[in-house]
């Protein structure tokens, strides 16, 4: 028979833990409806950017190429993890991280080899599990999670893309968590640079006769570079908003968990109480019924 | 058939509503756009875009750099920052 003041102090335990994890959940729904909120503003901007650029395309000759989205041979690779700083959000992180190492030891099996490959992470959870799998972790930005603005995450952009324009790196590939909802994230991989532009297909072809300022291929090389961005920071956001679901979705698990778990003790605990009397009570009947002979 | 514009950033959407005249600031000049415009792509420089309503209310927009596209009286603003 358990002893019931050993009990008693699990129940409390388990009880202010489901406190800390029921607050950490609402903390997570408020920030989830703040990210949430983001990209819903930002998927406007981005439909109607795709959609200008893909009628300008239309009307660019297939000879037309652009710094931005020049495909070169890949001698030097860099993969782009998004994580977050946190943990405590179910499988968010490792699926990043596991993504990136498919990716590394399978697509690019031979670049690895040859120290062809660095890593950029934006997050201490994947920097700390990719670094103590012995991946090259180059540069990490911890701190963008503090403070998640477009400028900032247009300064970390600026700096890939140049990186990418002076032939530092042939390619840059992005590992993220697609958002789809509360209790679903997709992990993505996805070709940042060089940029892909939309293929033309047949029945595109007769679009509009656009007046075009200056010119078609001048606005697309000032285009590309802000549409680059956007479509950073559009990740970064979706990766945002996956973090806070996840957690949501995991800190709410973890209160029905610790609910069901004190629900249990419970039990538990009046069986022994109740053990524990008819125990006291068969004592003082076993000594009177002894006085009485 | 009148001239709905749409003014986009990245943050949210400024302006959405039926209009009568909107002043852009083209990288090439600043220009005027009004109902059955041609089809046009432009990219805009830094300036303001003045945007007044079919009601006849007159609004201003700051912007450094971005995109209009205006095409079958639905002219797209996207302003970068």
């Amino acid at each position: 028979m358990p002893n019931l003041k050993d009990i008693r102090i699990k129940i409390s335990s388990v009880t202010t833990t489901r406190q800390v994890t029921s607050a950490m959940k609402m903390v997570s729904a408020a920030k989830f409806k703040k990210a949430h909120d983001n990209i819903v503003h930002i998927r406007p901007y981005v439909e109607r950017l795709s959609e200008i650029i893909l009628d300008l395309t239309s009307t660019l000759n297939d000879a037309a190429s652009f710094e931005w989205s020049e495909e070169r041979e890949v001698n030097k690779l860099l993969i782009v993890v998004v994580s977050s700083n946190r943990g405590l959000c179910a499988a968010f992180n490792t699926n990043v991280v596991k993504e990136t190492e498919r990716i590394i030891n399978d697509q690019f099996k031979e670049l690895y080899a040859n120290n062809g490959i660095d890593v950029v992470t934006i997050g201490k959870q994947a920097e700390k599990q990719l670094k103590a799998h012995g991946y090259p972790v180059v540069k990490e930005y911890n701190d963008l999670h503090n403070s998640v603005t477009i400028d900032h995450v247009r300064e970390i952009s600026e700096s890939i893309m140049n990186d990418f324009r002076n032939h530092k790196y042939d390619k840059v590939v992005l590992v993220y968590n697609e958002f789809v909802n509360t209790a679903v994230q997709n992990v993505r991989s996805e070709q940042f640079l060089p940029m892909q532009l939309p293929k033309i297909d047949a029945d595109h072809s007769h679009a509009i006769d656009y007046i075009i300022e200056p010119d078609s291929f001048t606005f697309m090389e000032k285009v590309i570079p802000d549409a680059l961005k956007v479509l950073f920071y559009r990740v970064i956001l979706e990766s945002l908003a996956s973090e806070h679901g996840a957690r949501m979705t995991s800190m709410h698990k973890a209160t029905d968990n610790a609910t069901e778990m004190i629900g249990d003790l419970k039990l538990i605990y009046n069986k022994a109480r109740q053990g524990a009397i008819t125990k006291e009570i068969l004592e003082i009947v076993g000594g009177a019924e002894a006085l009485k002979k | 058939m009148d001239l709905h514009c749409e003014i986009v950033t990245p943050e949210k959407q400024i302006y959405n509503g039926t209009v009568g005249l909107v002043t852009v600031p083209g990288d090439m000049g600043q220009f005027t756009i009004l109902k059955n415009h041609a089809p046009i792509i432009t990219t805009l420089g830094a300036g303001k875009i003045r945007v007044i309503a079919k009601s006849g209310h007159e609004d201003f927009f700051k912007c450094k750099s971005g995109i209009a596209e205006c095409k079958d009286n639905k002219l797209v603003i996207l302003i970068h920052s």
